[in-house]
């Protein structure tokens, strides 16, 4: 199985945290930047303020490790009542997920297939959202269920209610706040209703 | 085919339920939001665009309102509408398209065939202002006029508790610094480029303009003390100069205005008329070279609208006036925001101003 | 008109058809989705939020309200047949609950959570409108500052509030209020991070990304969970009638755990997940046998249930008054205002009084369908929390991404519900507040707005933030939270 080791070897090295802390850092990072091109200067207050703070905080949660005393404390733990473990904080072994989700074992999915349900569910949203773009949402929808029904090894009864459901919703939001949602920006331009 | 039509305010999204069940020419996608490229999207699909004749119109009428349900745009429209669609034989299809103060949905419609079977709703001189500090790639100044239905006139209240005498008293007290702060809406919107105008034309020498989001916020903070003084519409202001809470110093309109017709105006003053910035006038357009026949048709149905007495009794419980005035008048008050602004404001100062 | 007359006016709209089947329909929608872990009040308000548009803004908020109300309920059914609390709100419940439902006395308990959250709802809001005409006045000292301040405010109390690392927290909130500043500056026509697009000129909405982090979000993370959301057989045994008699024989429980619901909910920030806590501690200390709770005492239910209901009063403060809130479901309910043009602050005091009246009159006579639902309906309760999640998962993907659309035809909206939504599973997973950022993105236009307009009231100083009293309050109240924690063993270290 070719695919399945290199697909947990990938995830093994992948820490979800520090794709968030990345994408944190560089979008603080780019919207300092682009402060420096604003006309208005009073606009630039604000944007910098808070992208300042989220630089800093990126910074200091990335480097954690490396801190001083005092400073890792400030950063690292916990102010409340309640205590976060620490190797929580520092261990990064886990693939992807947390420990303390006892109901995702070992196996990657729970219905059998090769990634992980989540990231299944996540890619699938994401395809829907830009098919819905494409061929107008009261389309897209019923695919969309359609192929997760599929994917998750739902019955035929349960997909055939899911798909009818999905019909519904889109046309329900058609009817009653006349949202096109009946055409695409690619395909069926000009709506099918 | 007039249609059973519940007046309720409530029912804001109903009219488009029946709109929505039936095609609308020239149509365009949604991809109107994604911007510029929105221009090419435009499909004219069941060959509808015979831009009038007699026979005008023959198929739905795609009414845009560029701001959100329930704002003062949407409240006309909603009250309206119904009224118009009993009297034509198509229905209209009020589709609020919001943001981006005003410039979306109006870009949507400059965008739209010019046949006649989309027409937007806008406030000159508001959406010309928006659109000279954040240029767009459509020409607002070539818009075609179908008539305007109301005008809401501007004036400056103060706090009562500074006992100001009219317009001279309060310039000579910003003068000797006695007054610092004056306000309105957000800086770079109609008001705050009223407020420089009068600075340039009048020698109204406030020191801080400060911004506010919306006349009332700006009213409030008025009463609370915030600022002395700030820039309102008429209706805006009417309740806190009721209440003693605010003086009301001058109407800004050389006509004065329905709700305070004793004020004195600043042209009663002997001051520079600035008429075309110092109310809204709400006005009904198409897009350029949209030919005159099916539009006269529109104009004719809300002409008759303003003047039924359900609009009038309207008007007089809510204090919404309603006002009926040509396509003609509708086009001149956005070419003269166009030519008048530009000549007395720099629109560079304003950006440099907002600092 | 007099307040009374707005009242009366108010109780007649409230009692007309259609207004009070939303009521109605509120609260069952409300329970269903509290009895639901995982989808609980925010993300339940989050999607019905779209649905609301064809309503007038009456119905439209009476609806939102009585959803939050009867979630806070809701939230027990879990709590109490299989352990897993479906709000956070109801986090304490489980540990008396779960017992009771072990000894047989599921449907009793049940009963009891009803009856108490019905009373201390009843009364907290009943406070709520006999104080409403004093809490005017002070929204009217608040100006320009002092909303910025309290905005920072309700951001600095929730990242005490969640639990981990506060950097973690503040990150997470200053992300959110980083994010609102895509779109034109609230106070100067200056476009930022629109890369030309008309479609960002307002910037993300924030409903948007409140579907994304409460809705998505919390679907991808439950897609890896197996089957039901639990999948235990529950017991419904007990007796109801003795559960309303055993609350109704503690009344000072019922009344001090709802008060001090309502005192946490009114702290921008708080809710009703540290209320519950609270409460429940309290009933444990005043309790003469504090060793049975934890064992089923049905003291423990009563509590907790109590105090989660007694919060909305409380929570709705902040969020009227000053369009701060202090939890995901008072965001949510901003966003509610918001889109019906209602604008929080004095106007819903004022000109719109009776609007308010009207949903505060609602959230009053829905705990009565609390009470009802609670104790006729809920031998059926156990069904809900049997539902299979993939069939849940994706009806509510396209619930969100339709709703995203609807707000304002814009494609922009759509990608915000599905990019925040992976990114707030992240998040999630990660022990970042997503509260946090919820309330960032929520509280980002009113800080820039009210900072930059106190900048130029004083000319650019920021002085203006210490020379007002009520400023120089608020400054030190956000430093304590932010460092006390820190500073108290240092200084118990430096006073011996």
């Amino acid at each position: 199985m070719g695919f399945q080791s290199t697909y947990r070897k990938v995830v093994a090295r992948i820490d979800l945290e520090y794709i968030l802390l990345f994408i944190m850092l560089v979008a603080s990072g780019y919207m300092i930047w682009e402060t420096f091109n604003f006309g208005i200067s009073s606009a630039a207050t604000f944007p910098r303020l808070t992208a300042g703070f989220v630089l800093i905080g990126t910074l200091l949660l990335v480097f954690r490790s490396y801190l001083p005393d005092p400073l890792y404390s400030f950063v690292a733990e916990s102010a409340d009542l309640i205590n976060v473990d620490d190797d929580e904080l520092v261990g990064d072994e886990e693939p992807a997920d947390d420990a303390d989700d006892g109901d995702e074992d070992d196996s990657i999915s729970t219905v059998g297939r090769p990634i992980h349900d989540s990231l299944f569910t996540s890619i699938i949203a994401v395809g829907y959202g830009i098919l819905g773009y494409a061929i107008g949402i009261l389309w897209a929808s019923p695919i969309f269920v359609f192929v997760y029904g599929l994917w998750f090894k739902l019955s035929w009864k349960v997909i055939l209610v899911l798909v009818v459901v999905s019909i519904l919703i889109g046309l329900g939001f058609y009817e009653a706040l006349g949202l096109r949602i009946d055409r695409g920006n690619i395909f069926f331009t000009e709506g099918i209703l | 085919m007039a249609r059973k039509f519940t007046m309720e305010s409530y029912n804001r999204r109903e009219l488009l339920q029946y709109a929505g069940a039936a095609s609308v020419a020239g149509m365009t996608g949604i991809a109107g939001c994604l911007g510029d490229d929105n221009g090419n999207g435009n499909g004219n699909g069941n060959g509808n665009g015979n831009g009038g004749g007699d026979d005008f119109p023959t198929d739905d009428i795609r009414y845009i309102i560029p701001f959100g349900e329930g704002g003062g745009t949407d409240t006309y429209a909603r009250e309206m509408v119904p009224l118009v669609d009993e009297r034509m034989d198509v229905n209209i299809a009020i589709e609020n398209i919001s943001g981006a103060a005003s410039l979306r949905g109006t870009g949507e419609m400059m965008y739209a065939e010019p046949d006649g079977y989309t027409i937007a709703a806008f406030n000159p001189p508001s959406t010309p202002v928006s659109e000279m500090v954040n240029p767009q790639d459509f020409d607002l100044e070539n818009v075609t006029g179908v008539c305007s239905y109301a005008s809401t006139p501007f004036v400056i209240v103060a706090n009562s508790d500074y006992d100001i005498d009219g317009y001279e008293d309060l310039m000579s007290r910003y003068d000797d610094g006695e007054l610092e702060n004056f306000g309105g809406k957000e800086r770079g919107g109609v008001d705050h480029v009223m407020a420089i105008l009068m600075q340039n034309l009048h020698g109204f020498d406030w020191g801080q303009y400060v911004g506010y989001d919306g006349t009332g916020p700006a009213v409030q903070a008025t009463i609370s003390d915030e600022i002395p003084a700030c820039i309102a519409t008429d209706t805006g202001a009417e309740a806190g100069v009721e209440s003693g809470d605010l003086d009301i110093v001058t109407g800004l309109v050389s006509e004065g205005t329905e709700v305070f017709p004793d004020v004195e105006t600043v042209t009663d003053l002997g001051y520079d008329n600035i008429d075309f910035i110092s109310q809204l006038q709400r006005g009904i357009y198409a897009p350029p070279d949209t030919p005159q026949e099916p539009l006269d048709v529109i104009a004719d149905v809300v002409e008759e609208v303003t003047e039924t007495d359900h609009m009038q009794e309207w008007s007089d419980e809510t204090g919404n006036i309603v006002q009926y005035g040509t396509g003609e008048e509708a086009e001149q008050a956005v070419r003269d925001a166009y030519e008048i602004i530009p000549e007395n404001v720099d629109l560079e100062e304003i950006r440099e101003a907002a600092n | 008109m007099s307040t009374t007359q707005v009242l009366a006016e108010a109780a007649q709209v409230l009692f007309s058809w259609p207004t009070i089947g939303w009521v109605v329909l509120g609260i069952l929608l409300g329970i269903i989705a509290g009895a639901l872990p995982g989808v609980g009040s925010s993300m339940g308000m989050a999607i019905v939020l779209p649905l609301t548009l064809p309503l007038s803004p009456v119905n439209a908020i009476v609806l939102l309200v009585s959803m939050y109300s009867g979630a806070m309920y809701g939230g027990s059914i879990a709590a109490i047949l299989v352990n897993v609390p479906g709000t956070g709100g109801a986090a304490a419940t489980t540990l008396d609950g779960y017992p009771m439902s072990k000894q047989g006395k599921a449907v009793q308990a049940l009963a009891m959570s009803a009856t108490a959250s019905a009373t201390a709802g009843f009364l907290a809001v009943l406070t709520l409108l006999l104080f409403s005409p004093i809490l005017i006045e002070v929204v009217l000292m608040f100006g320009s500052p002092e909303f910025f301040l309290m905005a920072a405010f309700g951001l600095a109390m929730i990242t005490v509030v969640v639990q981990g690392s506060i950097v973690k927290g503040l990150v997470a909130g200053a992300f959110g209020l980083m994010l609102t500043t895509i779109g034109i500056a609230p106070n100067s026509p200056e476009l930022r991070y629109t890369f030309d697009s008309l479609a960002l000129y307002d910037g993300l909405d924030f409903i948007a990304a409140l579907i994304g982090m409460f809705a998505i979000a919390e679907m991808i993370k439950l897609a890896a969970k197996k089957g039901g959301i639990a999948d235990t057989g529950v017991d419904m045994s007990g007796n109801r009638l003795s559960g309303v008699r055993k609350t109704f024989s503690h009344p000072i429980t019922v009344v001090k755990s709802g008060y001090m619901g309502m005192l946490i909910g009114a702290i921008p920030g708080a809710g009703a997940t540290v209320s519950n806590f609270f409460a429940y501690g309290e009933a444990m200390r005043a309790s003469d046998d504090p060793e049975t709770f934890g064992k089923g005492n049905p003291l423990g239910v009563i509590s907790a249930e109590a105090s989660n209901n007694g919060t909305i009063g409380g929570s709705l403060i902040p969020t009227l008054a000053f369009g701060i809130p202090g939890s995901g479901s008072t965001a949510v309910l901003l966003g509610g205002l918001l889109m019906h043009g209602l604008r929080p602050g004095p106007d819903l005091f004022d000109a719109e009084l009776m609007t308010t009246y009207t949903f505060l009159l609602a959230l009053l006579i829905g705990n009565v369908f609390i009470l009802l639902a609670g104790v006729f309906l809920i031998t059926r309760a156990g069904r809900i929390t049997q539902i299979d999640t993939h069939v849940l998962i994706p009806a509510i993907i396209v619930l969100s991404v339709v709703g995203g659309y609807s707000l304002r035809t814009n494609w922009a909206d759509v990608a915000t519900v599905l990019v925040l939504g992976i990114l707030g599973y992240i998040m999630v997973k990660k022990d970042y507040s997503i509260i946090a950022f919820v309330l960032g993105v929520v509280l980002g236009p009113i800080a820039e707005e009210n900072l930059m307009r106190s900048l130029q009231l004083s000319d650019g100083s920021y002085m203006i933030f210490l020379t007002r009293p009520i400023s120089l309050l608020i400054v030190i109240l956000i430093f304590v939270v932010i460092f006390g924690p820190f500073l108290k063993p240092w200084l118990s270290k430096q006073l011996g």
